[in-house]
């Protein structure tokens, strides 16, 4: 007997779907603890002083804002930006899915330590002014903005830094946050070919070429970029209490919103996780929060561990962990990679916890999905050579983008994908 | 939109990479330009194709449209050797229809919007 399927509607999931209207207020509301927790911690008018801190302030890789404007500013900083985020969303219409959440997570992580209520607009800007050029709604681009803010620093630095007088840095600021956020679109559509979904953070890679070009006219005009490296070690406790209370918080609400979610997260670690590989259509959204819970309970332990760091940089690291959970993370597919990484550092001329391993090691599970399509041995060779190319590729974009570890994950995923299947394919 | 036919073609070739690798000898494709939408029918002897593999197609091609997504992820369409992008065709496409006897023969038809 013949099956015939008829339609989008009749698929009958095993997982009672969450509107989209209960999926902002879950997104909503891990904002607003954000912000909570950074009201709690500290007293508000030093929170108004390192606000404005964080936003004149240089924002280059790696500049811990809680550093800057100190621990309370950084998280509300955070938190509004991810507020700020979800209003673009909602305000165009956007049916939240694990894509929302990864680009939720990793830029209010982010905004721990380089985008802020600031600098993000010029980029929004510049995307929104190509989706008016091409007679297209700015709905479409909508994630190529959110994302495409990890070279927000741009705009700081050029506004702030540049040794011009200030009615020349300014339009000059403005001019090349626009223009990139002018370019990112179709760049990045272009370049996701190249690792072939691979690398999950694309538009790291894009933003790594961006900001290499853009760095090399800067050089070529005398501007040099110093370099920065702003780290803290003093909030450590106070944050490994927040985030495994945040991550615990996950797991319970994702059982209370489906009972049966061991057995979807079952299903979720038979995937690849390459990309599109969007969980929370594909599982659900009770599955799906146990998963980014679990994810982040694991990458906590793990800087715990290793005697690292807990600090704005390694919590955005873990943020992006947890967001890229609802879209091809998941615990089988990135444990090979961080263990590819620790290898490294036992083999290579670093330490496990040095601040840029710690980093590496976290952000290298943009790779992830190389363990879950090509197994365990080719997910540890992409973290092992992950942890090198990363400390090498900075100087190109000297810091100017965040996503340091999607660009060098977007040449090593580009490097190894077409010699595995060389290597490994029959036909 | 840009790249509209391009698109179209990519979906074709998804489909047909995803027969391939089921070990269809024998595929047609048809693709016919409506006034609205494009459509698009792909049939094949797939005989390795078992009722647990076609369900899971049915669910990945069942997903909703994303233009959003399509707009970032399109080109990925057919271009994968290793593992098939129908979650994404899902979401380029308004409409499915599938059809198929295990380990004998699929079935899908698609529907586009202009």
């Amino acid at each position: 007997m013949n099956k015939i399927y008829q339609g989008k509607q009749k698929i009958e999931y095993e997982f009672k779907p969450v509107s989209s209207s209960k999926k902002y207020v879950i997104l909503v509301s891990y904002c607003l603890a954000m912000i909570v927790f950074g009201l709690i911690t500290t007293p508000f008018r030093e929170i108004f002083a390192g606000m404005s801190q964080i936003v004149s302030g240089t924002d280059l890789l790696v500049t811990d804002y809680l550093v800057v404007g100190g621990l309370g500013a950084a998280f509300v900083n955070a938190g509004l930006v991810g507020l700020i985020s979800i209003y673009l969303l909602f305000r165009n219409k956007i049916a939240p899915s694990g894509i929302t959440f990864a680009a939720i997570w990793l830029i209010t992580g982010f905004s721990l330590f380089g985008k802020n209520i600031f600098n993000i607009w010029f980029i929004f800007s510049g995307v929104a002014i190509f989706a008016k050029y091409q007679k297209e709604s700015f709905t479409k681009y909508i994630y190529i903005a959110l994302f495409g803010a990890a070279l927000s620093p741009i705009v700081t630095q050029v506004m702030f830094k540049l040794d011009k007088p200030l009615f020349i840095r300014i339009p000059v600021g403005i001019l090349v946050g626009l223009s990139v956020g002018f370019i990112l679109p179709p760049l990045s559509s272009y370049l996701v070919r190249v690792h072939q979904g691979f690398s999950l953070y694309n538009i790291g890679f894009t933003a790594g070429i961006i900001g290499t070009v853009y760095v090399a006219i800067f050089r070529s005009f005398g501007f040099v970029i110093p370099n920065t490296f702003i780290w803290s070690t003093e909030y450590h406790q106070v944050l490994g209490w927040y985030l495994i209370t945040l991550f615990v918080s996950m797991v319970v609400l994702g059982f209370m919103l489906n009972p049966k979610a061991f057995k979807g997260l079952k299903n979720i670690y038979k995937m690849p996780g390459r990309l599109v590989s969007d969980f929370i259509i594909l599982e659900g959204m009770g599955s799906t929060l146990v998963n980014m819970g679990i994810n982040g309970i694991f990458a906590t332990l793990y800087i715990l561990v290793i005697k690292g760091t807990l600090n704005g940089p390694t919590v955005g690291g873990i943020f992006a962990i947890v967001g890229f959970s609802a879209f091809g993370k998941h615990f089988r597919n990135i444990l090979p990679v961080i263990a590819g990484v620790v290898l490294g550092s036992l083999a290579q001329i670093w330490s496990i916890n040095d601040p840029s391993i710690q980093l590496a090691a976290l952000f290298s599970t943009t790779l992830a999905p190389i363990a879950g399509e090509f197994g365990w041995g080719f997910g540890i060779l992409a973290g092992f050579l992950h942890s090198s190319v990363v400390l090498n590729v900075g100087y190109l974009h000297a810091g100017l983008n965040l996503y340091n570890n999607g660009f060098a994950g977007g040449i090593v995923a580009a490097t190894l994908i077409p010699i595995i299947e060389a290597l490994g394919k029959e036909d | 939109m840009k790249h509209c036919k391009k698109r179209v073609s990519k979906i074709v070739d998804e489909l047909l990479t995803c027969f391939m690798n089921l070990h269809a000898t024998n595929i047609k494709i048809e693709l016919e330009e409506l006034e609205a939408c494009y459509m698009i029918s792909i049939k094949g002897n797939c005989k390795d194709l078992t009722e647990e593999m076609a369900e899971r197609f049915i669910r990945l091609l069942n997903t909703p449209m994303h233009q959003e997504l399509e707009e970032y992820y399109w080109e990925l369409t057919g271009e994968g050797d290793v593992d098939n992008e129908l979650a994404l065709v899902g979401m380029m496409t308004s409409r499915a229809a599938v059809n198929f006897l295990p380990n004998e023969y699929l079935e899908i038809q698609l529907y586009r919007d202009k």
